[in-house]
């Protein structure tokens, strides 16, 4: 199995963020899981990362529905720079919603990788690390 | 002939409206109760699994603190829900004269503490002897959530003031709530302002909710809501009673 060096993941969903670090951390898939409860903050801890050279997450997790700044917003503010640096990171959506229109929209993003809905188990978590495209679930 | 055609052709262009409007609402509805019950359940089952696999019984209470947790906003989510089911059509609902005034003044009273919280200035312009027919509960909760936003929402730079109008020369009445807080972006967020696509794990979002009841509400009466911002300027809302 592939392993990794960091996931980071973006919710504001306290608990999903304390069970979500848990399944990673029983999984070994990643030596390290950054949390974000707040995007802004995750944007501007990312954006420091990359103006600073710093190591990127391998994997990013992403929620839409958030307060303060919706995951499309997120992604808007963050993808320039990553495309600009050229970093290579894989971005997940992991959200509640099965609407369609959602779905729709994450595939409007070629920095998308895959959509998935929660809960997030060990299945989805090794499909993510292999590197799958995940739209059909 | 032709004007009983005529008319006849818009009463079905109005019906066809109407159906239309209500249909997207129970499908974004559907949406809502999926995708709020969903962040919950799964959040549940992944503890849930946890829990079948510890044999650590510090990780066990943690995980049953987590539960607990998850249960409460459960709970809190599908009162909230409850509340937006309950909103019936028009014909369903009884209606009075309602003062106008005297209903600001109460709501009013009972903000009373998170308005000295914020020191802000509520100014009723509403005529004193002024009444409307509308249901009673429904105007109460209407005022009640647009005064209450405009505190939470009031700027921290300037004293919040919130100024209530009646524009009464046409009909239908328009009541005018304008406050010169903090705003919000229209282009950005107009579309989701009075939706209920939010969670509301947590509580946090209580404009999520509020706006999208009120609206609810305002509609069941037949009525409309208009809303006009700027970022860090204000937010004016206009209900058509």
């Amino acid at each position: 199995m592939i392993s990794i060096q960091t996931v980071c993941v973006i919710d504001d969903d306290p608990i999903f963020l304390y069970l979500i670090k848990k399944t990673i951390e029983k999984s070994g898939v990643s030596n390290t899981t950054v949390l974000h409860e707040n995007p802004i903050n995750a944007l501007e801890s990312l954006k420091k990362t990359i103006l600073e050279q710093g190591a990127f997450p391998e994997i990013i997790l992403l929620d839409i529905n958030m307060h303060h700044m919706d995951g499309w917003d997120f992604l808007d503010t963050l993808l320039p720079y990553i495309i600009v640096a050229g970093i290579k990171t894989s971005i997940y959506i992991a959200s509640s919603s099965i609407a369609a229109e959602d779905k729709l929209k994450a595939k409007t993003y070629p920095a998308i990788k895959g959509y998935l809905v929660k809960p997030i188990d060990n299945e989805k978590l090794f499909e993510i690390i292999n590197g799958f495209g995940l739209f059909n679930n | 002939m032709n004007a009983s055609n005529d008319s006849l052709e818009q009463k079905l262009t109005n019906s066809l409206k109407l159906i239309t409007e209500q249909n997207q609402r129970l499908v974004n509805f559907s949406y809502i109760v999926s995708h709020n019950l969903r962040s919950h359940t799964s959040n549940i089952k992944t503890i849930i699994g946890f829990l079948q696999e510890t044999t650590n019984e510090t990780e066990r209470l943690e995980l049953l603190t987590h539960l607990q947790t998850v249960s409460d906003s459960l709970d809190n989510t599908l009162h909230n829900l409850n509340e937006v089911v309950a909103i019936q059509t028009v014909k369903d609902l009884s209606i009075e004269p309602i003062n106008i005034y005297d209903c600001i003044e109460k709501s009013i009273g009972v903000l009373r503490e998170q308005i000295e919280l914020k020191k802000a200035s509520i100014i009723n312009k509403v005529p004193k002897y002024f009444s409307i027919n509308y249901n009673p509960a429904y105007f109460e909760s209407i005022i009640f959530n647009f005064i209450s936003n405009a505190i939470k929402y009031s700027s921290n730079e300037r004293q919040p003031i919130v100024i209530l109008e009646l524009e009464f020369i046409q009909n239908p009445y328009v009541l005018s709530i304008s406050d010169n807080g903090i705003g919000i972006d229209l282009e950005k967020n107009g579309n989701k302002l009075f939706g209920l696509y939010k969670t509301f794990h947590g509580n946090k979002d209580a404009r999520g909710i509020g706006l999208f009841i009120s609206k609810n509400q305002i509609e069941a009466m037949g009525g409309k809501i208009e809303v006009d911002s700027k970022l860090n300027i204000g937010t004016t809302f206009k209900i058509h009673l």
